[in-house]
């Protein structure tokens, strides 16, 4: 079990946020309610608590691994955690990932045809790699389909 | 006398009408395969409403068409795109993906038709002369049963990862676990981790957690990338090479054996039979190293997999009126409503309706075949679309395939929040496939669990007693230990004169198997339902 | 990029395409215009339980019958999950217009406010419309040593009884506990994941005893593959193809009659002329060929209850189902609490 992949650090962090959530589980687990007289044998916490011991030893596997290699040394210069901020990656992330959820909340309160050409309009228009109008169809038109299609052919509703 | 009912029936419902009804319902099944979300459950109640009033021929025929494309129309989107289609996909992601990324996308979509083809062949070879047969197998897997095969997915998980590294697999799949067991449970209809929220309380769908963890994990990868637009030349030829498909021969019967009977078990359906292929291809395989990386035989094992099961679980419905899948279900369904009864009666009642069914899934499967390679080439242009604009096609495609699961807003919330927990989960090396197999085992797990506890008035002994039950707990354990020093040393000393370590005994697997089926398949086949048994018990023997 | 996007715009058409031929041929009657309440868009059915389910199957045929009727389409969603309850609640919370139903059944319904799931929602406020009723049977593995009534009650007498059912409060769980309770008799609850489960456990012998609804043990004891005891009910019940199974009153006079209606909720609040055109409309559907021969095959009774007969019916029900659920434990909330009476 020593191989592994070149993120110790990554490691660390997640193996931590294991340990808590499956000792959190462990908590939640053995504190449900039993029934019966066969009481844990049956209980509606018994998967949830075998299942959370488990994901408890692999955390704590992972856990020394990282330790082994050093993933404790979380120490981020304040220029590096400002590079991180400042790069396209990051931007392009925060920016598509704001739109999906944006995306989501006028879902079912705008109509959908409307809200989702919007979407894809702003992403593609976002990416700047057409032309406006050329977007505007694009946009328009596939939405359209796949509204027709949905909507009135097989009679799924849409939000 | 089988064969000549099946080629009678076949030869009867050949008409141009059919024909056309069987490639527009195969088409549209593909169709509905490929578009994240909506899966062959969904495609087969919606064109079952549509098909209600129709001639009972026609309406089954159609949807027997639906069924067998949307298994493999997922596999399209999971090669291409790296989003499998339907959850029976998720399996093919791990090394169609790959292969696509390294420009030999027509290979592969080529090869995964091929298997599939094959695939639902060895189905059809169940579904029609071993029906009244393997109708019993489904009787055998009981609570104590069904436990121990999840039990055994669950081990899976390690193995379903390309990083090499076990652990992450094994910490994805008991997550997918542990989130699986949020919302009401079945044995007490205790509401576990749901804090008074009603939406969390039917538990998260396989399907929002499925797009997200594909779907969104990859839209977001991609639009964030800033390397650039990196188009592969995409080289290889379309038609499968045979080379590559008589290498794999032994593998596919094998994957095609394994997808069979994960079928012929109810409850448990094409979701598993391609992980449960794929696993046993990795560990017969001579390359396991290759696995996850752009293996050929894990492309075949899986996507051979996932279409035995389609005939797999159609044995059950003709049998016993039992469906063996979730899609099998609501096929069933289907079938009463167009006052075709199936079960025991079925025999005595309309002694040559098997066959008719038989035929529909043969007509079907040549059907996907001849799409599948018709359709290639158009499919092979969406890698040349730009990744921006298709990532927000795409993610319409997601919202709108979450939606028709249920009609339900939060389902989408779901869709989007395990699409940000797989994002790091991605970035640090842990593999989505065995998250969506815990989602999937979790339920049996706990469902089979419990009962077994509580048939049995709170004894264990009782899960280690049925032969299918040991069976099944040696091949955890090799899963689990089979690599391990002290399990090898043990094992190359009590079996040294015979073969030797591990590898060699799942190599063995697949040549017994093989022997089985096409010698006396009934013989193996239905005394030791899961393949693989027989080549342990032998092996321990000699 | 372009060549790449139309290629994928005409594989979307070709599907549309097809579907669009593909309905119209499936739609050849004409539909009828009806007289006052015209619907403008396509009524959705919310059926809170998985596609092939009897809620789902009555609710199928019934909607392919009103579709013609009332002359819009039906759309069927299927939205699993927590005992129907988030389902039903989705469907009452839709705007109350009459385009939204729910197909479910009494049983279900009468329950959620008692085990907690909707406390908000009474089944008062649902009008429900039944096509389809079907009594627990009481049936046993073929290879039981129980092989009559006496036999049964000894069983149940001198050890513990597997007793399979389609989890907690369905069908084969309440007729478990109304039997049991009656005769002082106790048991062991085997809960699975639903009717055709618990049913199946019982022909494979994982269970002895299932008392499931008589529509989900049909097929099963058409083929010998389990023996009916006795019905649930005052009358003995006829399958086709089968004996007929006697009448559990022959045996236990007081034993109260336990079974499902299926069919469609309907909020009480939507406008009275839709009320008044899907009530004819239901009138008809429900005494349709089609609602007939499901009801036949299924090994149940085809009715026609609605309007203040079918609010009785869902009285009643959450009288017996509250009370005995609330009685063995299982629910926490008094029925009392929402004026249900004992029955």
């Amino acid at each position: 079990m020593n191989e592994g992949s070149g993120v110790p650090r990554g490691d660390f962090i997640a193996s931590v946020l294991l340990i808590v959530f499956s000792g959190w589980t462990i908590y939640m687990s053995f504190t449900m309610r039993r029934f019966g007289e066969l009481g844990l044998a049956a209980a509606p916490g018994l998967s949830p608590l075998v299942f959370a011991i488990l994901l408890l030893i692999c955390g704590l596997i992972l856990f020394r691994r990282s330790v082994v290699r050093r993933g404790y040394r979380l120490a981020m210069s304040r220029e590096k955690a400002a590079v991180f901020l400042r790069s396209l990656e990051t931007r392009h992330f925060a920016v598509v990932l704001a739109s999906i959820i944006i995306y989501y909340v006028f879902l079912g309160v705008v109509h959908f045809v409307l809200i989702s050409a919007v979407y894809v309009f702003f992403t593609i228009w976002y990416f700047k790699e057409v032309v406006w109008w050329k977007n505007l169809l694009i946009s328009v038109l596939t939405v359209s389909i796949i509204w027709y299609a949905f909507d009135q052919i097989f009679l799924i509703p849409l939000p | 006398m089988g064969l000549v009912y099946l080629l009678q029936e076949t030869a009867a419902l050949i008409t141009p009408m059919n024909l056309f009804y069987c490639f527009v319902a195969v088409q549209l099944g593909i169709i509905f395969g490929m578009l994240p979300g909506l899966t062959a459950t969904v495609g087969i109640a919606i064109l079952t409403a549509l098909t209600f009033q129709w001639d009972p021929g026609n309406a089954i025929l159609v949807l027997i068409g639906i069924y067998v494309g949307a298994i493999y129309g997922g596999s399209r989107s999971a090669i291409l795109l790296n989003m499998p289609g339907t959850p029976a996909s998720a399996a093919t992601c791990l090394d169609g993906y790959p292969l696509a990324r390294s420009g030999q996308a027509a290979q592969a979509l080529g090869l995964a038709t091929t298997a599939s083809f094959l695939g639902s062949m060895a189905g059809l070879i169940a579904l029609s002369f071993l029906t009244p047969l393997l109708g019993s197998v489904a009787l055998q897997f009981q609570s104590y049963e069904v436990f121990w095969l999840a039990v055994f997915g669950v081990a899976i998980c390690g193995n379903l990862t390309a990083a090499g590294d076990p652990v992450k697999g094994w910490v994805a799949g008991l997550l997918g676990i542990l989130l699986s067991f949020v919302g009401m449970e079945t044995i007490h209809g205790f509401r576990r981790f749901t804090f008074g929220v009603s939406e969390l309380m039917p538990g998260f769908g396989i399907i929002p957690v499925l797009v997200g963890v594909y779907g969104i994990v990859e839209i977001l990868t991609s639009l964030s990338d800033t390397s650039g637009e990196r188009r592969m030349p995409q080289i290889g030829r379309t038609l499968p090479q045979v080379r590559d498909v008589l290498a794999n021969w032994v593998n596919i019967v094998r994957s095609g054996v394994i997808g069979v009977f994960t079928g012929i078990i109810p409850g448990v359906g094409e979701n598993i039979g391609s992980f449960v292929a794929y696993d046993f291809a990795k560990r017969a395989s001579k390359h396991p190293e290759k696995f996850g990386k752009g293996s050929i035989e894990g492309l075949i094992a899986s996507e051979t997999g996932n279409n035995a099961v389609v005939g797999g679980a159609l044995v059950p419905v003709l049998a016993l009126a039992i469906p063996g899948s979730p899609p099998a279900a609501v096929l069933l369904a289907a079938l009463f409503l167009h006052n075709i009864r199936p079960g025991p009666l079925l025999v005595i009642e309309n002694p040559t309706y098997m066959y008719t069914f038989s035929a529909m899934f043969l007509l079907a499967s040549f059907a996907m075949f001849i799409l599948g390679i018709l359709i290639l080439k158009p499919l092979l242009k969406l890698l040349t679309i730009r990744k921006s604009i298709m990532m927000p096609v795409i993610m319409v495609l997601c919202m709108v395939g979450t939606y028709a699961i249920a009609g339900r807003l939060f389902d989408i919330l779901v869709m989007i929040t395990f699409g940000l927990l797989g994002y790091p989960m991605r970035k640090l090396g842990y593999p989505e496939a065995p998250f969506v197999l815990g989602i999937i085992l979790g339920p049996m797990v706990d469902e089979n669990l419990r009962r077994g506890m509580l048939l049995s008035h709170g004894n264990p002994a009782a899960f280690f007693v049925s032969p299918i039950s040991i069976a099944l707990v040696i091949m955890t354990f090799f899963t689990l230990f089979g690599r391990t020093q002290p399990v090898r040393a043990v094992f190359r000393f009590a079996l040294s004169p015979v073969r030797g370590t591990m590898r060699s005994i799942g190599r063995t697997l697949g040549l017994v198997r093989r022997n089985g089926n096409s010698g006396s398949p009934s013989a193996s086949g239905a005394s030791e339902p899961f393949p693989g048994d027989r080549g342990e018990d032998e092996d321990l023997h000699k | 990029m372009r060549k790449g996007l139309r290629i994928l715009l005409a594989l979307l058409l070709i599907g549309v395409a097809a579907t669009g031929y593909l309905l119209a041929a499936g739609a050849a009657e004409e539909p009828e215009v009806p007289e006052e309440w015209e619907p403008t868009r396509t009524i959705t059915i919310i059926v809170p339980w998985g596609a092939g389910g009897a809620s789902d199957q009555t609710a199928r045929v019934l909607a392919a019958e009103m579709e013609d009727i009332l002359g819009t389409r039906i759309a069927i969603v299927n939205q699993p999950g927590a005992s129907g309850s988030t389902g039903q609640k989705s469907a009452f919370d839709a705007r109350q217009d009459g385009y939204t139903w729910a197909g479910n059944a009494d049983a279900s319904v009468a329950t959620y406010q008692v085990l907690d799931y909707t406390p908000e929602i009474s089944h008062r406020d649902w009008q429900a419309y039944f096509a389809i009723f079907t009594p627990c049977v009481i049936t046993v593995n073929p290879e039981s040593p129980i092989t009559d009534w006496d036999s049964l009650i000894e069983a149940f007498e001198t050890r513990s009884v597997d007793v399979a059912s389609a989890g907690i409060g369905a069908g084969g769980h309440i007729a478990a506990e109304a039997f049991a309770g009656n005769l002082g008799l106790s048991y062991n609850h085997v809960p699975y994941g639903g009717g055709n489960p618990a049913v199946v456990a019982t022909v494979a012998g994982e269970t002895e005893v299932v008392m499931q609804l008589s529509m989900e043990v049909a097929d099963m004891l058409r083929a010998d593959q389990l023996r009916a005891i006795a019905v649930m009910d005052d009358r003995p019940l006829q399958i086709t193809g089968v004996e007929e199974i006697p009448a559990i009153t022959d045996f236990a006079p007081d034993m109260p009659s336990v079974g499902f209606h299926f069919g469609l909720f309907i909020p009480k609040d939507i406008p009275p002329e839709a009320a008044k055109a899907i009530s004819a409309a239901f009138d008809t559907a429900s005494r349709s060929e089609a609602v007939q021969r499901l009801a036949e095959e299924r090994g149940s009774v085809a009715v026609s209850v609605q309007g203040e007969l079918a609010d009785e019916v869902m009285e009643q029900a959450a009288s017996m189902f509250g009370w005995l659920l609330y009685d063995s434990g299982v629910a926490e909330v008094s029925p009392t609490e929402f004026d249900i009476g004992r029955p």
